[in-house]
């Protein structure tokens, strides 16, 4: 029971969030993939939402252990942008998608990382985006007596603000 | 015998936050279990956007009354890695500090409500009695119990003086000595024994899969630590041990947690002799430039994350918050398939639920038009005004 | 002019204010001495008479869907059976009210009664909470009535006689020599007792994180105070039957030695709620068979040797 103590050189042996880039560049040979940025243990990706599906298909392949942290969604006003956390040897990946404002949807992951099933409800329930593939998306954080439509984490259209 | 349902919640005496869980139950063995979060949800994300950069870290505070520390240092965090602000060493020190002294009365804490829900309130009494050496120490320190408002963006409020050191110098001789006997009731104490072993257990791949993290994880043989793992505050200074057990159940847990606060116990001993002096804190800019940053916290209860986005004004625009009980849930309704109703209580208050954290919108009810709308900070305390 | 004296001893002494308030006193010490093993100061000596005033003041609620009369008539019936269970005590130097040779069944009996009526108060309240309730309360009741009838008839052998006055007179003039063989049966009623006052680490029908309060889930006011004086009362009852049986010391000092001998047994089972976690239904069940049953067996078996 217990490891032993930590020391300095061991956590120079984690492999570099640069190196982690690479090998996520490399399993997804093919896919429109953008590294944006590198900062210390956080890589920073862009893709198109179409194929999140196959990405997580193929870094899970290359990572069955990968712990996906959570999924933020935040509306930018034009769009609104999805981002997956998840952490591979010790780097914190963030993958982002962007959205249509009108018509937010993307494609569920709940089969390849059933963790994500409470993530994707929560979004559905705050923004209101619609996750295609899922049975169902029962409500996680909102009252069930909440109205249909009506997403708080929504920015309001100018104009509106007194009402919001 | 027919199947009865038990609604354990939203109001129920093992719960001591609101949430539902309705099992069907065959005899004494659990069928289903069907968990309802969003009781407590109270719109802080939100309720975030509409304040200052600093307001929101006093906001943030309240996120938990327990892990407190843990969410303002990752939310500072996040900010200060936007900014580019160089946290102090003393200040990253005096972070570490209050984690662990945070951890230690997280844990306490937890191993009182575990005697709880199983029936022995002599363990409750006695652990939440010693839990008050610590949260003394914190007091004396912060002026605080539990919301200690130490942290802002760019560094720490308070300085930690000689006397200060001192005194927790003591506490920490006194906590060694009970978390001693303790890990001995824990381990030695048939009846309390007999009621964690074995109980809520999960595999190691289960852990991994269902995407547990902190002592959850780590009971379950799984070797995380983000203290480790992805160093923040003072932690790539400081030598401690990641404590893993790989029994999978409470047993292990309560083992996890207990020799948890041991390493805690050393960590805090360790700072306090290795006290970096120096300024406690830089000057954070009014408005932080425009950017976005992830942090990561070992709480107490595992893996904290903050996303924060920043447009360059004096309001984040965007903050997400997401608090480890909400990842360690799903280990919750995968232990109960099976599990006795006699494990119900043990098995929820086994991954050491945190419900505030989980849930965090301001929703009224308007009852006489049936109307229900989202109101803003302002205009709720607006009309809390009006009707006074 | 009798049917006044029947009538007081009824009502006041040694009938139902005596047993009430004589079960609120050894409430008291029961919480006062867990208090103090739990680090905590404890309630004063008043608390359990105004936690009852209060009951009884409080709103009165019938749950739609419980029975409306067995609601009520229940929690009734539930401290009658007690009281009455007392009115055959012996205790103090005073003889039972209705001294007859077979008074111990009797008592046992009622005592019995009170366990089923709580099954039937958790069936009629219309919750599932009571319902579980009661069903661990009827398992239970088939764990440890078994081992509590076996230890308390070797008094009874020892003595040759089922009448309590007459084992007590008994066992207070061979108090030596019959107190070492009568231990192991003091001992197993002692644990069997606190099952049957459904107390921890026996408290599984009632207990509190699992199941609200079990059977009593959906009372609230007078019919709980009702209730809860009836648990009081066999508190006494159970002291009372234990003290009679094992510890007569009032033989020698009157009305203080059944005191001693009652707050003697209340301290016991004020310790072994102290010192454990609640157990399982079905561990209880199993360690009535595996322990208790066994013991008083052995109990008795000694009884028998010792008398030849």
């Amino acid at each position: 029971m217990g490891a032993d103590v930590v020391s300095v050189e061991d956590r120079e042996k984690f492999p570099s969030e640069a190196e982690v880039a690479r090998k996520i560049k490399s399993a997804c040979d093919g896919m429109m993939l953008s590294v944006q940025r590198l900062s210390r243990r956080r890589v920073w990706i862009e893709m198109p939402s179409g194929e999140v599906r196959a990405f997580f298909e193929r870094v899970k392949k290359l990572w069955p252990a990968l712990h996906l942290s959570t999924i933020t969604g935040l509306d930018s006003g034009s769009e609104i942008e999805v981002i997956y956390h998840f952490d591979v040897d010790n780097v914190l990946v963030n993958l982002r998608v962007k959205l249509d404002a009108n018509t937010p949807k993307v494609d569920t992951i709940c089969d390849i990382l059933p963790v994500s099933d409470a993530y994707e409800r929560e979004l559905h329930d705050v923004l209101g985006i619609e996750f295609a593939g899922r049975t169902s998306t029962p409500r996680l954080v909102l009252p069930d007596s909440w109205p249909e439509g009506s997403y708080p984490l929504r920015n309001v259209p100018k104009g509106d603000e007194k009402h919001a | 015998m027919p199947e009865i349902e038990i609604p354990v919640g939203p109001q129920h005496p093992a719960l001591k936050e609101p949430e539902s869980f309705r099992f069907e139950v065959d005899g004494e063995i659990v069928k289903s279990v069907d968990i309802r979060l969003g009781y407590v949800h109270r719109g802080i994300e939100k309720a975030c956007q509409d304040r200052t950069w600093v307001q929101a870290v006093y906001l943030i505070e309240r996120i938990c009354g327990i892990c407190s520390h843990s969410h303002t240092t990752c939310f500072c965090q996040a900010v200060e890695e936007i900014a580019g602000i160089e946290v102090p060493r003393r200040a990253r020190f005096i972070r570490s500090l209050f984690g662990e002294m945070e951890r230690i009365h997280s844990h306490l804490l937890w191993l009182g409500l575990a005697g709880h829900e199983v029936g022995f309130d002599s363990l409750f009494m006695y652990a939440w009695h010693d839990r008050e050496i610590i949260l003394d120490a914190l007091e004396s320190i912060s002026g605080n119990r539990v919301n200690y408002g130490m942290n802002t963006i760019g560094g720490v409020r308070r300085d930690v003086t000689e006397k200060d050191v001192d005194e927790l110098g003591r506490a920490l001789d006194l906590l060694e000595e009970r978390v001693k006997y303790y890990t001995d009731v824990a381990l030695n104490e048939a009846t309390f024994r007999s009621r964690l072993e074995g109980v809520g257990k999960i595999t190691r791949e289960q852990a991994i899969d269902l995407g547990t993290v902190g002592p959850t994880a780590r009971s379950a043989g799984v070797d995380v630590d983000l203290r480790r793992d992805d160093p923040y505050a003072a932690y790539d200074e400081i030598p401690f041990r990641v404590i893993t057990a790989d029994g999978g159940d409470l047993l292990a847990a309560a083992v996890v947690r207990l020799g948890e606060i041991e390493e805690s116990l050393k960590i805090i001993r360790y700072i306090i002799e290795n006290l970096p002096d120096g300024p406690i804190a830089v000057k954070a800019p009014r408005r932080i430039p425009a950017g976005e940053a992830c942090s990561r916290y070992e709480a107490p209860r595992g893996e904290d994350i903050h996303y924060v986005r920043s447009g360059g004004g004096d309001k984040p625009l965007r903050v997400k918050v997401r608090a480890p009980t909400l990842a360690n849930i799903n280990a919750v309704a995968q232990s109960m398939r099976g599990a006795r109703v006699a494990d119900i209580p043990i098995i929820i208050a086994g991954i050491d639920p945190c419900f505030s954290c989980t849930d965090r919108m301001v929703r009224l009810d308007d009852v006489s038009s049936g109307r229900t709308e989202v109101l803003t900070w302002a205009q709720l305390s607006a009309r809390c005004r009006a009707s006074r | 002019m009798d049917f006044l004296a029947d009538l007081f001893k009824l009502l006041v002494f040694p009938g139902f204010l005596f047993v009430v308030n004589f079960g609120l006193f050894l409430e008291w010490v029961d919480r006062k001495i867990y208090a103090r093993m739990q680090h905590r100061v404890g309630p004063p000596w008043y608390q359990p008479w105004l936690d009852t005033i209060k009951l009884f003041t409080k709103e009165d609620v019938i749950p739609e869907k419980a029975n409306p009369f067995m609601f009520t008539f229940l929690p009734v019936l539930d401290l009658a059976a007690a009281v009455t269970a007392f009115l055959y005590l012996p205790f103090g130097g005073f003889s039972s009210v209705n001294p007859f040779p077979g008074d111990l069944v009797v008592v046992v009996f009622f005592l019995t009664l009170s366990t089923l009526l709580l099954f039937l108060i958790g069936w009629y309240s219309g919750s599932p909470f009571g319902r579980v309730g009661s069903l661990r309360a009827v398992t239970q009741f088939l764990a440890y009535e078994v081992p509590l009838v076996l230890s308390l008839l070797t008094p009874a052998l020892l003595a040759g006689s089922w009448s309590i006055s007459t084992i007590k007179i008994v066992m207070a003039q061979n108090l030596s020599r019959f107190l070492p063989v009568t231990l192991l049966a003091l001992a197993v009623s002692l644990l069997s007792l606190q099952g049957k006052l459904l107390r921890v680490p026996f408290d599984a029908p009632e207990a509190e994180t699992e199941i609200v309060a079990g059977p009593l889930t959906e009372y609230t006011g007078r019919r709980l105070a009702f209730i809860r004086l009836a648990e009081r009362a066999e508190l006494v009852v159970g002291a009372g039957l234990i003290s009679n049986l094992f510890l007569p010391f009032d033989k020698v000092l009157g009305m203080l030695g059944f005191f001693v001998s009652c707050v003697v047994v209340v301290f016991g089972l004020s310790v072994l709620r102290a010192s454990f976690a609640r157990l399982r239904i079905e561990d209880t069940t199993l360690i009535s068979w595996k322990y208790l049953i066994p013991f008083s067996a052995l109990g008795m078996a000694l009884a028998i040797m010792v008398r030849g």
